[in-house]
């Protein structure tokens, strides 16, 4: 009898957080990696807010999840950003940051001369699309190269063929429609620089269409846009495995801890469900089922299917709809009182039917009975954000676990 | 040092009437991206005939963004090209640079990579590999690309006329609105134009093979600062014949002509004809409108919240 194959080199899981309690979340929720942004040199301004003092702390929560730090430095510089760099990437090595995320040849330059042992990964800003050009890099001592997201799957087992570098894709999260660093929108519609983190989205703004005529092309009732619905790479991460892709990466910065608990939840289990016997591998609705309680936007397989249709586009759809469900996250649980400490993020009622759910996977189910604040005085609802709140649960749960209605 | 006046050219017509300029750009459909014109390999031969006789340059753009199944493709034209005694080829991939390593043709290469190149020291980085030139960013200001321009690091471009491409997409981004619309319009390689909800601006979009390009509505225009960029040691500027017929890109090259021969011959002169060369671009008919672009406004490094308009 054959032996049953099992897949013991797992790609990385990369998740984003966008400050410290998220980094904890992405790392105890499966995480083999978490990027966040520093506060100089980084794309998602709003979401680059790491100290280095923060980013320390990181690196030591990190460590004891055997998990890893990167740190976006994805900025195309000017001339006026050249400055401190050199620094800058010290005290990323000195706090204990395993690679700078880079797009820019100077800073990738820099790196590689005053941080040697750091990796340096080249970002999707560069929007890499065939192995020669991962090549060019991979000579210049980029250990990694993030892919650009208009690869299809096919072409992504190309490059992993044809490349020595390690290769890193985008399976979950939102989409710049255009190639990626290659996009001045923003510059000429706001003045704000696309490639140093000013981003403001302008392809997914309202415009009307015409043609030379002056006529009209738009629908008169709607717009048109440009943007794209999110990536939701499910259905390929058994190929990116068998492809030997290095690293999956989820993208979201500015998402909220319940999106990252979730969404890197269901990936940890896909990846490990699928290594553990790929040929016997089953891919159940439980995978889209589960991040589809945290996603709140439309999301598409992207390019990974081929040349995008309008299947991927957003046109003049509203996309994103307001998740309710999260309610709380578990502070402490008393095992012997059975009441457990939570801190409240959405609206909730006695009587209601929750879903906890843990790292691991661990979910335990409840109706809610009594709502108790900090001081055991009972509450009709729970309508404070972030007010404490005690609930009695017949079950362990954990600081971190998510609670949310069942739908 | 002379500043050189390359033309996006858009026809074969204009080439033979522009004999005054030093260098054109061109190139075939399957390579090049967003040019006025697309040419046929042996339109190119006759081209590259035509200019050497006149002792003007011509550039191939080979500016494609690359894709795994399109290196065979590009390794075989760099071969072609190789043959041929055309005196640079502009490329926005790199691949073209790992490509173009074993048929000896570092020497002649031109990058174009749109938004990458905005800090002298990257141009110090490409300086080392050994290209001919590269091409600056049209987002950064004067100020920026006259200091990497004097630190005369290696031959640098900008654009001197013409709209800036501030977007493109491999997807198929207005056959795919119909599609989801369910009407019947085509419009591949038709020149459309979208207006956002709160501004007034058109801004030109193009669904071609290669997917979709966005324009801004605005070209740039440099004349009134030739003697900064010459002074800097700016190699050339491009006056870009996209959205442009052939008389008015003959009538704007004319005045950019102009004003090179007569700062050339004396910079006061130059200096007191600037309002006329303005007078000039604006008195062409039906010149698309132009402005200075980010020539002297500086781009928000970071910047607030994200949804601002």
């Amino acid at each position: 009898m054959k032996d049953k194959r099992i897949i013991t080199k797992k790609p990385e899981l990369l998740a984003p957080a966008g400050d410290l309690e998220k980094l904890k979340i992405a790392i105890m929720y499966g995480a083999d990696a978490v990027f966040i942004g520093g506060k100089e040199f980084s794309l998602r301004a709003r979401a680059s807010n790491f100290t280095i003092e923060n980013i320390k702390e990181g690196v030591e929560f990190a460590k004891k999840y055997g998990s890893k730090i990167y740190v976006t430095t994805n900025i195309i510089a000017h001339n006026e950003n050249l400055g401190h760099l050199e620094e800058y990437l010290i005290s990323l090595n000195d706090a204990g940051v395993e690679a700078v995320i880079c797009a820019d040849p100077y800073i990738i330059e820099t790196a590689k001369k005053v941080v040697p042992n750091m990796e340096v990964h080249l970002s999707t800003q560069q929007s890499t699309s065939n192995s020669e050009a991962v090549n060019f890099w991979y000579e210049e001592g980029v250990k990694r190269v993030v892919l650009a997201r208009e690869l299809t799957i096919g072409e992504i087992e190309d490059v992993c063929k044809n490349t020595e570098a390690d290769i890193e894709v985008f399976i979950h999260g939102g989409m710049c429609v255009s190639y990626s660093g290659r996009c001045t929108l923003s510059n000429n519609m706001t003045d704000r620089d696309s490639n140093r983190g000013g981003c403001a989205h302008s392809c997914r703004w309202n415009y009307q269409l015409f043609d030379k005529e002056n006529r009209q092309l738009s629908i008169k009732s709607g717009y048109y846009n440009l943007g794209s619905k999110d990536l939701m790479a499910v259905e390929f991460i058994p190929a990116m495995i068998e492809a030997g892709v290095d690293s999956l990466k989820i993208e979201g910065r500015m998402k909220s801890i319940h999106y990252i608990a979730t969404v890197v939840g269901t990936y940890r289990k896909l990846i490990d469900d699928y290594c553990e016997d790929p040929d016997n591998f089953v891919l159940g609705d439980l995978y889209f089922d589960e991040i589809a309680k945290a996603e709140n936007r439309l999301t598409s397989i992207g390019a990974l299917g081929g040349k995008p249709t309008e299947e991927e586009q957003l046109y003049h759809i509203r996309s994103e709809k307001p998740t309710q469900e999260f309610i709380g996250i578990v502070v402490e649980y008393d095992a012997s009182t059975q009441f457990a400490t939570i801190e409240q993020r959405n609206y909730f009622t006695p009587g209601e039917s929750i879903e906890v759910f843990g790292p691991g996977f661990r979910k335990d189910y409840h109706v809610i009975d009594k709502i108790y604040d900090e001081a055991m005085n009972e509450v009709e609802v729970a309508r404070h954000p972030r007010q404490i709140l005690k609930i009695k649960l017949p079950f362990e749960v954990k600081p971190y676990d998510i609670i949310r209605k069942t739908r | 040092m002379k500043l050189e006046l390359t033309i996006l050219p858009t026809s074969f017509t204009v080439i033979e009437k522009l004999t005054m300029c030093d260098a054109f750009i061109v190139g075939e459909e399957q390579f090049g991206l967003r040019l006025p014109k697309y040419f046929t390999k042996d339109e190119i031969l006759k081209i590259i005939e035509l200019c050497h006789k006149r002792n003007q340059k011509v550039y191939i753009a080979l500016n494609k963004i690359v894709h795994e199944y399109e290196l065979n493709e590009i390794d075989a034209y760099l071969n072609d090209l190789h043959d041929l005694n055309m005196d640079g080829i502009i490329f926005g991939d790199l691949s073209v640079y790992q490509l173009a390593r074993k048929y000896n043709l570092t020497h002649k290469l031109i990058y174009n990579p749109e938004t990458y190149i905005t800090n002298y020291k990257t141009v110090e980085f490409f300086a080392r590999k050994g290209i001919k030139r590269a091409t600056i960013a049209k987002e950064i200001t004067l100020e920026d690309i006259n200091l990497i321009g004097s630190k005369k690091i290696l031959e640098v471009e900008v654009l001197g006329h013409g709209a800036a491409n501030m977007f493109h997409s491999m997807r198929d981004l207005v056959t795919n609105y119909f599609k989801f619309l369910k009407v019947d319009e085509k419009h591949i390689n038709e020149e459309l134009y979208m207006i956002e909800e709160k501004r007034d601006e058109k801004y030109p979009i193009i669904e071609d093979k290669n997917g979709t390009h966005v324009f801004s509505g605005y070209d740039l225009c440099t004349i009134n600062v030739l003697d900064q960029l010459t002074e800097n040691n700016i190699s050339n500027i491009k006056i870009d014949g996209l959205f442009k017929d052939d008389d008015m890109l003959l009538e704007i090259v004319k005045v950019y002509h102009q004003a090179i021969t007569d700062y050339n011959l004396d910079k006061e002169l130059y200096l007191k004809n600037k309002a006329n060369y303005l007078d000039l671009l604006h008195n062409i008919k039906n010149i698309r409108p132009f402005n200075e672009g980010f020539l002297f406004k500086k781009t928000i490094y970071k910047g607030g919240e994200i949804n601002e308009r």
